[in-house]
């Protein structure tokens, strides 16, 4: 531990001053309940996209600072559990400028119905509820 | 006088609904085999379930989110999907255990065999599951899940020696003609059975589904802490009528029709026929439960959208988990496996699996985040931290007790 | 570093198991290995004593009465199944095995006349014919329960 290069303090910058409300992506995104509008669940955040370099890229200086791109939901899980990366184009997104708030849930300023998240619900309702007497009426 | 009502309805329905197979089975095994000896167990495990249940309870009204969202966002996604794997398997079990109870206690109403029933009792809780609004189905089957109380009167038409019962009670003893191992697996099957984790996700996703509020904490809160305390009485009235009647006539409960014997012959056929309507009102109750947990968690990890207050066409995914919960559940019926067996099994596993449910309340009852100025008290957390280590306990020694004894055997 | 210990754990864990299966296989009929299903029997019977004593005082129904009478088959079935499963080397243990055998098939035959009888005798107390039906059969699963219970005491099974 000692022995460890000390960073020179020229080095170093001051971390940007946060505009507004800071956020742990870890603490208060990941795994949080997404309402839509309406606030019907959607999904979980089951990861989320950044822009800017890839993992072991070299980050040339002055570059802006990463932005979440979107909150990725599906299959994604699975490599949160057991690793590895989905291709890209794998990947189902909300994209992070249809988020419209976020608290002990996220919400979105979108219905759930307009979203690629949703379509396994969609596919449910339409091939097995829907088929089913009774499936669109309120229950009694 | 309404609000009296409402609170009367509670608590009855609390009553009704705390005895489910699961119970019927173990408590009536222990009494024939034990006498009185395992009461206690009782005790702790309706203490332990007031405990949590009014937890979890507070945690949905104050924060609107149900136990299992909660236990992935605390446990991140790796621990959630097992805690979520764990507690699903136990919930099929059950959900199977309930349904094959249904049908046996519609077997002993009718003579016809319970395979048979199989079907029509799938379809009778898949229907409710459909169409039917939560509180009139919660109202319902507790009501007349109440009619069990034939077992109390049965133990009082039977003119025990209460001093000798008593005496079984307090000895705090191991039975003489049994073994040491299988008395305490017996504790635990019976801790597990007053302490089904399912009660605690239905309790909160319950709560969410009837729009608790804070203001509604107090109405829980007498419903839970005198409900379940005069539920747990009913547990140890059907180990009563089992240790009078049975336990002397060695004869040792392995179906549900044994378990009718010394209400029968308390009572005659009418008592019969009461117990018989209050077995079916009360595993039926039971699988609805358990069917709607296992929604319920799916749903609630996976954030889909869930809750009997939705249409079905407006929580497609829950529905469909659900009624591919019910047919898992008959088709393991299917292979002709006596229910019974599920039953002991299935509250075994809960017991093991309990340390999985309770821990993340604890933390989440605890997170000012979630609970503002309703976190824990500090006497409800010594309580809980107590819980927490004869639960963990509990849950060690069943499989190395499971082996030993042969189940039980 | 955790490769080893759970490799050794499965390997530990399949031992025990098979090791519980050839002991389950070559279990001998001593007094110990029979002391279970004879337990099982003996309950399986009397309970359905108790049934039948119910229905002839009509403290419970032709349906309720014949499923334990039906359910105790059952356990009786499994009981004898396990017995079959052992395997006697010595005179004494055969002698043993196929007295045990002997007292479960009778009781197997008593459980069965007291189904059918519960089941037929739909007509409840007023069923002449029926109640002495049951006594019958109420006396038959008796002298059954006796066989069983002698042959327990000289086995030495409590």
């Amino acid at each position: 531990m000692s022995k460890a290069k000390r960073v020179q303090p020229q080095e170093i910058h001051a971390a940007p001053y946060p505009a507004g409300k800071v956020l742990d992506a870890q603490l208060h995104l990941l795994d949080r309940q997404v309402l839509d509008v309406d606030g019907v669940p959607v999904t979980t955040v089951d990861d989320i996209e950044l822009s800017g370099p890839e993992p072991n890229e070299k980050i040339p200086k002055g570059a802006p600072a990463p932005q979440i791109t979107a909150l990725l939901t599906g299959p994604v899980l699975g490599t949160r559990i057991f690793g590895g990366r989905p291709p890209s184009s794998r990947l189902i997104r909300i994209p992070w400028k249809s988020v419209a708030g976020v608290d002990t849930v996220v919400t979105l300023g979108v219905r759930a119905d307009s979203l690629d998240a949703s379509w396994v619900e969609r596919w449910l309702r339409t091939h097995v509820i829907a088929r089913i007497p009774g499936g669109s009426h309120e229950p009694e | 006088m309404k609000r009296l009502l409402g609170v009367a309805l509670g608590i009855l329905t609390a009553i009704g609904g705390f005895v489910d197979i699961g119970d019927l089975v173990t408590n009536a095994v222990v009494g024939s085999r034990f006498g009185m000896s395992l009461a206690w167990v009782v005790l702790v495990g309706v203490v332990g379930i007031c405990l949590f249940a009014n937890m979890s309870g507070r945690v949905a009204a104050v924060s609107g989110r149900a136990t299992f969202e909660v236990i992935r966002e605390r446990l991140g996604p790796r621990a959630g999907l097992a805690n979520l794997g764990a507690s699903f398997l136990i919930n099929v079990m059950t959900v199977t255990a309930e349904i094959g109870g249904i049908a046996l206690a519609l077997q002993l109403a009718s003579g016809v065999s319970y395979m048979l029933w199989v079907p029509f009792a799938l379809l009778a809780v898949w229907l409710v599951v459909w169409r039917v609004k939560f509180s009139i189905m919660e109202n319902v089957t507790g009501l007349v899940g109440l009619s069990l109380v034939v077992f109390a009167v049965a133990l009082f038409l039977l003119k025990p020696d209460w001093g000798a019962l008593a005496g079984q009670a307090f000895a705090l003893s191991v039975p003489a003609q049994e073994g040491a191992g299988v008395y305490w697996y017996y504790a635990i099957a019976l801790f597990g059975a007053a302490m089904t984790p399912y009660e605690v996700f239905f309790f909160s996703s319950g709560a969410v589904e009837e729009g608790w509020k804070i203001k509604d904490l107090l109405q829980s809160r007498i419903n839970v802490l005198l409900g379940f305390p005069l539920g747990g009485f009913l547990s140890i009235a059907i180990a009563g009528c089992a240790a009078v009647v049975l336990l002397p006539a060695g004869i040792s409960v392995t179906s549900l029709s044994q378990v009718a014997l010394p209400v029968a012959q308390a009572g005659g056929q009418l008592a019969l026929a009461v117990l018989i309507l209050g077995v079916v009102a009360a595993t039926f109750g039971a699988a609805l439960e358990t069917t709607l947990s296992s929604g319920y968690t799916l749903a609630q990890f996976f954030g889909w959208s869930w809750g009997k207050f939705r249409r079905p066409a407006q929580a497609a995914r829950f529905h469909v988990s659900m009624i591919v919960v019910l047919l898992a559940g008959v088709a393991v019926l299917a292979t002709g496996v006596d229910p019974i067996l599920v039953t002991e099994y299935s509250v075994v596993f809960s017991a093991i699996a309990l340390p999985l449910t309770y821990l993340p309340i604890l933390v989440v009852a605890n997170d000012p985040q979630y609970m503002g100025k309703h976190v824990n008290g500090r006497a409800v957390n010594i309580a809980g931290v107590i819980y927490l280590f004869i639960i963990l306990v509990a849950s060690l020694a069943a499989i190395p007790l499971m082996i030993a004894t042969g189940a039980g055997a | 570093m955790s490769k080893f210990p759970r490799s050794r754990t499965v390997v530990l864990t399949f031992l025990v198991i098979l090791s519980a299966l050839l002991t389950g296989c070559s279990q001998r009929p001593s007094a110990e290995a029979l002391e279970s299903p004879a337990k099982e029997v003996s309950s399986a019977v009397r309970a359905a004593s108790l049934a039948v004593d119910l229905r002839i005082s009509d403290s419970t129904t032709a349906a309720a009465a014949s499923t334990t009478a039906d359910d105790m088959l059952g356990d009786v079935e499994s009981a004898t199944d396990h017995v079959h499963r052992l395997s006697a080397q010595t005179q004494e243990e055969r002698v043993l095995r196929n007295d045990a055998l002997a007292a479960f098939s009778s009781i197997s035959r008593a459980l069965l006349h007291a189904r059918d009888a519960l089941t037929s005798s739909s007509g409840g107390p007023n069923d002449g014919q029926g109640q002495t039906q049951l006594t019958t059969v109420q006396g038959e699963l008796r002298v059954a329960t006796e066989q069983l219970d002698s042959l327990m005491t000289k086995a030495g099974i409590q």
